[in-house]
Formats: structure tokens, C-alpha cells, sequence
């Protein structure tokens, strides 16, 4: 086995040494040379951002408690490290072993956001394994993704091995059997791949051709839309299936979890409540692809909780899904883990503000008010009509008045700019919203409220995404955005209320990679070459060079971004299969256009196609029941 | 209400790549092996409550030791063969308790009493020879002058302070190891890093900077007949 040596002076020399080292409570050391299945995984990220995603946790856990697997980390490095590694030529290493990501057998990369996808290619740079899977041999490991953003793993074709749709409780035990089998037979590693074809979650770029028209696209001006996407060998299925967990009270769940020895940005025991989301908001994308909803019990929750509190001694949880309000169990969950651990504080993301939750938030923070928050998402009832957010500005007011008249003082509302319809008056309802909240606050008993309000408004830009209603919709231009930022920021003059926004042009990019195809991948390729990493932090964000980059490859913002995509138009995912039919997105995305909302299927069916998909969840019960009456 | 409160204090050693955490992510981590194991620490009073745990000189990034003290404060009693093996199990394998002792009514934190630490530099092979030679130059240098942020005229700024009266002994007691005692008061600590960067610049090797492994040996108390003792060794005695 291969180790790396890092000399002391450059660990000494760079930020946060801790990155690099491992050596934390929990990580898992194994022999090397007794693990013929070896797994580098990577969050292409810094460390503290990485180490806070449960996602990792999981699948590390996971992938060790397998005997013949050893499952170690790899971050992407930060740019003092960059320049060290490179200048020493010291190969980027896995933190348990130090061994090179290279001599391992899997690389695999979870893709969290289309922005980290610059730091996948200089992870694979810096561990000297060929960017292109083409040019890879059987000495390189072979290169996984999967994740949320591998919905369209068009963009990174080219550099992936082969993605796997859907969630990694399934099928990975299975997959790393058979690579164990196929290495003793001493198989290459393109035969490895044919052989995992018929697991179901799994593409493999390479055996996919894609053609493209020779016209443009409608709407576009020189970029041509993709006339064909065909299997170029027989074993490759047509359509790849997302893997769902069936059972999420049964399948692995990390209690041992690794805790960093540096500050990570979300430092504390993390439970997943439950999978999947019953609101359907039409610009989003998780509340489709991680469909059906499955709870995990209130029991269960509560042991795992212990046991991870046990292992780590984290004084701090949270509780995660995708929309805490609608756990079916939560009161009784919060007054029993608070009976239980009455020193333990407690996160609950995304919670609806009524009398039930204020006084929870004020047990949970112990006499600590806060602030409250609220993702109203649009402006106006009719663009929330649109979007599908069942939110209303009674509700708002109404939790804003409870919170003021118990002394809370600080309100933040998440907006998005650019939604499709959107009009001025839907953005100046943004700042309306504002106004109204102050002055709910003023109205509000002089004896019961604070001295002093805060109301911080903070907008991002709209990017359609995959998967979502509004996947064929078109984005707005970064000029036009910053006009809407310019025209709002103008409305809000009260010095009670606070703006915060995004950067533009950074969305626009998003756009670009998110709904893009192969022909992307030349842009991210081309950003890499420039020098572009660490796009989401706007320290190092290079706006200069993927604009050079943009140029360089041809990349049609007018096709890819500013046009409304015709139905009849091969979408560069869709191969992909999670579950919920294109005609129902499409009959979404039309209502959205009518301004008719579509109620959540907590209360009733909509038909998206889950039901006939899902082995497991709340569409499997509800389709057992018809059944049975 | 007088809640119970029990002084212990602690031995541990940071070794391997664990001398790259820095001193706040490790006091955390001492922080959350207790609170792993059930084991309540005393809290301050106050706007902003922190443990009560004092260390007796943090250990600068990079350098290990086997000599480490922390005191800390507890809401209850525990036998310290438990605390040590509880406690063990809830830290990293290279950052673990050695010992722990009782502290005696109206003990002194360790911070307040130590006076002088000791180091064994580790010296890269490369230059073996020649290592005897170099420290002859080096302490025939009339100042050894180090730059240092400090408060200087009202403001924080470099300024140059010069170590060599802080250095007691620094000696070659092996071809590729150097033994210094120096001072560590609150006042007057010498950082043996800092001291290194001279070291090499005085021979001609600043590229050498970092690459020697310091290792902190000893911590101790000066008595007033001027004898050095050894902090650990009190402890034993009691």
C-alpha cells in the first residue's frame, strides 16, 4: 500500500490544518491491504462544509459496516493546499490512510449543487486520474456520482464513470460485491460496468450516444436541440430507475457518525425524520425526485437520536426533512426528547409559525427568542398561486402577530426573484409584505413587545430545475434580474427592514449547468482550465473567466436558459425515471400557467405517477388501501 | 444552593496528526468527550457561561507531547481510573488522557504556577554534521530577535522582541536532537517554532523552517530557592 508524506511545513503553512489530517472521533480505520474493495468519497467542498452533509455520514457509515469494503474521505482542498499539493507534486490523499485517491477502486462524488461541479474536475486533477472517463485506464479507480443534482448528469458525462440514480441505501452493497467478483476474475474495467447495468439505478454515460438536429432549436439561435439519445450497446437500458429506500426504520442510519475536530458549518447531531415532501411547489426540485414520502417513527427517531448523542456528544440536534411541519408525530417527538435530554438544544429547520411552535422554539432555546422565518417564496397570493405555495399572507401576518405579542423581535422572509409570470406588482409585494409586518409589530401591545423590530427580506434568483414543473420554463436574464433587485431594493426604505440578495450572474451559470447537456460539459471543462473553483464562495468566484468560458464554448444562454422549452423537445434527462410521468410536470407546469394551485397530496392524489412506481411510503399505503376497499 | 465542585487535573498527550489541531478546536473536543460521557462540567456565571478548564500552556500547531495539563471543574465526583477510561473513549486515539489527580483545596490553576517548559527538537538528517557547529553560531549571536504582533503604540503591529534571554539551555544532546529549556510564564513564553526560524536563517537554511518536529517534554514550577519542578511530579507527591 502507497501512503503519502505531507511534510510538517506544509500543513504548518496553510489555513486549518485540521482538513487535512483526519484522525477524528469515529472515523474508521481498517487495514487497507485486508479490504479488497477500497471507496474514496468525496464532498467537493471544504471540509467543514462537507462534513456537515448527512449524506456522507451515511454513506460512509454504510459502505464500513461492510467487511470487505474500507470507505475513506477525500474534501476538495482549499486553494493554499492547492497550491501546496501541486507545487511539491504530493498526489491529493484520502484523510484516513493518507493513500492517493488513485490506488483506490471507487471515487465516488456526491453532486449537492451545480456550482461545486469546477472542484469535482480539480479533485480528479489533483489525485492524477485523467479528467475524461475516456481517457482512464484500469489503473485509475472507477468514478461515481450520484446526489440530488445528478438528476441531469448530462454536464458531467464526459468525467463520470457512472452515476447512480436515487438514494445509495439500495444497491451499493450489491455493486461492490460484484466488482470483489469481477476484480478476482481480473476483468477490465469498462466489463465492470456492463455488468452493473441491470441493477436499475445506474448509467453509464459511455453507452449512451446523443445526436443533435441540424436547425436550431425553437426559439434559440444557432444551438440546436438533441434529435436523438440512444443506447449504443444492448445491455444499456433505455430508461435508468431511481432506487428508493422502501423501508427508512430498517435501513442503515448513521448513529456513529465521524465528528470533525474543526467547527463544521452545521456542528451537531443530525436525524432525518422523514424522506420525501407532500407540498408540491412547482420551482422545486427536491420535493419531486425525493418522492414518495416515508416517515420514520417517533421510536425510532428517538433511539437513533440517543445513540447518536451517545456516540458523539453533541449538545445541539436537528431534526431534517424537507418540510418539519407535516412529521405526523413532532409534538410528541419534541416534548419527549426534551423530557429526555433537557440540555440538548434542538434545530428544527422550516417549521410553521402558530402558538404550538413559538412556545416550542422558546422551550427549545431556553428563554432565547430566536427570530422566526418564513419562506414566502413570492410576493403576491396570485405568483404563490402559481408556484403552488400553499402559504398565504394571513398566515404570515397572523404568526408575526403571535411572536410579536411574545416579545419576538426578528422576522426573515426568503423571497425568489424571476419566478415565470412575474411582474412588478408581485415584486412590489415583496416590500408590501415588509411594510405590513412593521406595522403588525407597531399595532401590537405596547407591554408585550419588544422595543425594537428587525424584518430581514432576502431574495435569490429563480433557476429552473430538472425534475420540477417549471422545468421547460424560461429563466430570466442576469440584466433583468439585477433590474428587479434594483427596482425592490428602491421600494424598501424603511430602516426596520433589511435586503439581502444574491449575486446574478452566478444564477445564471446555475441555469445553464442544471438544465444543460453534453455540450455543457465543454463550459465546466473550459471554467476548470481558466482557473475557475470554488464557485459558490464569492471569494473565489470568477465571474471574468466563465463569462471567457461561455464565449469560448458557444454556450446559447437564449437556448438554454432564455427560451420556453417546447414539449415535444428531448430534455437532456430524460432517460432518467424518478418516479413522477413528464405529462404530469406538464399539466403542473400549465395550471401553474392558469394561476391554479394543486392541493398536496397529504390530502389527496394528484396522480403524478408515484403511486405506480413506489414499492414503500405514503402513495404505497394509499394505493394499498384502495385496493383493499 | 453550593453545587458540589471537584478540581481535577489532567495529564493528557497530543501526538500524530493530531498536533495540527489548533488549541480552540481541541478545547472543544475535550468539551464534547465529557459531555459524551455524562460527565457534567462546572459552567461560569454570567452572560456567556463557558466550562470551567484551563490548560496549564497551549501547545503551539504542529508540535506534540506526552506532558499536557488541563484543569478542569466538575459537578460531581468521579474516580479518576473511570474518568480517564471514559473520557478516553470518547477522544480521538491520538489525543488521550494519561493521567488524573485530585487537586488539593486551594490549589493554584497550573497556568498561574508554570515558569519554564522543555522541548526536544527533532532535527531533519539532512545537515547532521554540521548541527553542533550551527548551534555554536546560533547562541554566540548577542539577540536572537524574533518579530511579534503586539500592542505597540496604541495599536497591534510587528514589532522585534528579542528571545535569547528567555532560552535557559538549548544543547545537541543527540546528533538530531536538541533539548531547550526556556521560559513559559504567562508574561514571557517562548514559542521553540518562532526560536526554529532563526535558527535556520542563522545557518543558511531557512528552506529547513518546519521540517524539525518539536516536542514539548516538560512542564515546570520554579520554587523560591530557584529549583525547577517538574508539574506532574507535584501532582504524584500529594
Amino acid at each position: 500500500m502507497r501512503r503519502v508524506t505531507v511534510p510538517d511545513p506544509v500543513l504548518l503553512s496553510v489555513d486549518k490544518p485540521a482538513r487535512y489530517i483526519g484522525e477524528e472521533l469515529n472515523a474508521v480505520y481498517k487495514d487497507p491491504d485486508k479490504t479488497p474493495v477500497r471507496v474514496a468519497f468525496c464532498y467537493p467542498d471544504v471540509y467543514e462544509v462537507g462534513m456537515s452533509h448527512l449524506g456522507l455520514q451515511l454513506l460512509y457509515g454504510m459502505f464500513n459496516s461492510m467487511d470487505d469494503v474500507y470507505c475513506e474521505r477525500v474534501f476538495a482542498p482549499w486553494p493554499d493546499m492547492e497550491e501546496q499539493l501541486r507545487a511539491r507534486q504530493i498526489p491529493l490523499y484520502t484523510l484516513e490512510t493518507f493513500s492517493p485517491v488513485k490506488d483506490m477502486d471507487f471515487l465516488a462524488f456526491t453532486l449537492q449543487y451545480e456550482m461545486s461541479f469546477t472542484n469535482i474536475l480539480n479533485v480528479l486533477d489533483l489525485s492524477g486520474i485523467p479528467i475524461y472517463s475516456k481517457d482512464r485506464t484500469d489503473d485509475d479507480p472507477l468514478v461515481i456520482a450520484g446526489g440530488p443534482t445528478a438528476s441531469n448528469p448530462e454536464p458531467m458525462a464526459p468525467f463520470i464513470d457512472f452515476f447512480y440514480i436515487g438514494e445509495g441505501e439500495v444497491c451499493y452493497e450489491e455493486i461492490f460485491r460484484r466488482y470483489k467478483a469481477h476484480k478476482e476474475a481480473g476483468g477490465h474495467r469498462r466489463d465492470f460496468l456492463a455488468k452493473i447495468l441491470d441493477l436499475g439505478p445506474i448509467y453509464v454515460p459511455a453507452f449512451y450516444d446523443v445526436e443533435y438536429e441540424d436547425h436550431p432549436a425553437v426559439g434559440a439561435e444557432y444551438t440546436p436541440a438533441i434529435r436523438s439519445f440512444k443506447p449504443n450497446r444492448p445491455d444499456a437500458p433505455i430508461e435508468i430507475r431511481k432506487d428508493i429506500t422502501d423501508d427508512l426504520n430498517t435501513s442503515f442510519y448513521p448513529v456513529r457518525p465521524v465528528v470533525p475536530n474543526l467547527q463544521s458549518v452545521f456542528d451537531r447531531a443530525v436525524m432525518e425524520i422523514f424522506r420525501g415532501c407532500v407540498h408540491g411547489c412547482r420551482f422545486c426540485q427536491a420535493g419531486q425526485v425525493y418522492k414518495p414520502v416515508r416517515y420514520r417513527t417517533k421510536d425510532m427517531v428517538l433511539k437513533t437520536s440517543e445513540e447518536i448523542l451517545k456516540n458523539t456528544g453533541y449538545d445541539e440536534i436537528s431534526f431534517t426533512s424537507l418540510s418539519t411541519d407535516d412529521y405526523p408525530w413532532l409534538g410528541e417527538l419534541m416534548t419527549e426528547f426534551h423530557q429526555k435530554h433537557p440540555h440538548v438544544a434542538i434545530s428544527l429547520p422550516s417549521l410553521r409559525v402558530d402558538a404550538f411552535s413559538l412556545d416550542l422554539m422558546e422551550k427549545l432555546a431556553e428563554g432565547k427568542k430566536t427570530g422566526i422565518t418564513f419562506a414566502a417564496e413570492a410576493g403576491s397570493q396570485r405568483l404563490r398561486d402559481v408556484i403552488n405555495k400553499g402559504i398565504t399572507e394571513e398566515d404570515i401576518l397572523r404568526g408575526c402577530r403571535l411572536a410579536f405579542s411574545g416579545g419576538w423581535d426578528r422576522v426573515k422572509l426568503y423571497f425568489m426573484l424571476g419566478l415565470p409570470t412575474e411582474t412588478d406588482e408581485d415584486i412590489f409585494g415583496i416590500a408590501h409584505l415588509g411594510y405590513e409586518i412593521v406595522d403588525v409589530w407597531r399595532k401590537t401591545d405596547l407591554d408585550k413587545r419588544s422595543r425594537d423590530v428587525s424584518v430581514t427580506v432576502s431574495t435569490s434568483f429563480f433557476v429552473p430545475k430538472p425534475f420540477s414543473a417549471f422545468q421547460w420554463a424560461p429563466q430570466v436574464s442576469s440584466e433583468q434580474y439585477t433590474a428587479k433587485q434594483t427596482y425592490l431594493s428602491g421600494l424598501i426604505t424603511n430602516r426596520k427592514i433589511r435586503y439581502n440578495w444574491h449575486d446574478s450572474y452566478l444564477s445564471t451559470l446555475e441555469g445553464v449547468i442544471a438544465r444543460g447537456d453534453r455540450r455543457v460539459a465543454d463550459l465546466i471543462y473550459t471554467a476548470w482550465k481558466k482557473g475557475c473553483r470554488f464557485d459558490a464562495w464569492s471569494d473565489y468566484y470568477r465571474e471574468d473567466l466563465w463569462k471567457k468560458a461561455l464565449e469560448e464554448c458557444h454556450i446559447e444562454l437564449q437556448y438554454y436558459n432564455y427560451r420556453e422549452r417546447p414539449y415535444d423537445e428531448i430534455l437532456p434527462w430524460d432517460m432518467i425515471n424518478y418516479g413522477v410521468t413528464k405529462r404530469w410536470l406538464q399539466r403542473e407546469y400549465e395550471r401553474a400557467k392558469q394561476g391554479l394551485p394543486t392541493i398536496d397530496c397529504g390530502k389527496a392524489c394528484s396522480g403524478c405517477g408515484m403511486m405506480a412506481f413506489a414499492r414503500a411510503g405514503l402513495c404505497f399505503e394509499e394505493r394499498r388501501g384502495s385496493d383493499e376497499s | 444552593m453550593n453545587p458540589e465542585r471537584i478540581k481535577k487535573r489532567l495529564v493528557f498527550e497530543k501526538t500524530h496528526r493530531m498536533r495540527f489541531v489548533g488549541h480552540l478546536d481541541m478545547m472543544r473536543i475535550f468539551q464534547r468527550a465529557i459531555s459524551r460521557e455524562g460527565i457534567e462540567l462546572v459552567f461560569s456565571q454570567g452572560f456567556n457561561p463557558h466550562p470551567r478548564m484551563s490548560f496549564a500552556r497551549p501547545l503551539s500547531l504542529g508540535q506534540t507531547s506526552h506532558v499536557e495539563i488541563m484543569d478542569i471543574e466538575l459537578a460531581g465526583d468521579i474516580a479518576n481510573d473511570e474518568l480517564i477510561k471514559r473520557m478516553n473513549s470518547a477522544l480521538p486515539v491520538h489525543l488521550q488522557v494519561l493521567a488524573a489527580y485530585d487537586m488539593p483545596e486551594g490549589a493554584k490553576p497550573a497556568m498561574a504556577i508554570v515558569t519554564h517548559a522543555e522541548y526536544l527538537i527533532h532535527l531533519p538528517e539532512r545537515h547532521q554534521d554540521e548541527y553542533a557547529d550551527y548551534l555554536a553560531r546560533f547562541l554566540e549571536k548577542p539577540e536572537i530577535t524574533i518579530q511579534k504582533l503586539a500592542k505597540s503604540k496604541g495599536r497591534k503591529q510587528m514589532v522585534d522582541l528579542d528571545i535569547k534571554p528567555m532560552i535557559c539551555s538549548l544543547e545537541l544532546t543527540e546528533p538530531l536532537t536538541m533539548r531547550l529549556l526556556c521560559l513559559a510564564t504567562e508574561k514571557e513564553n517562548l514559542k521553540p517554532d518562532r526560536m526554529m526560524k532563526v535558527f535556520w536563517e542563522t545557518c543558511g537554511h531557512p528552506e529547513q523552517t518546519g521540517y524539525e518536529l518539536i516536542e514539548r517534554t516538560g512542564l515546570y514550577c520554579q520554587q523560591e530557592d530557584g529549583r525547577l519542578v517538574d508539574l506532574i511530579s507535584i501532582m504524584k507527591d500529594h
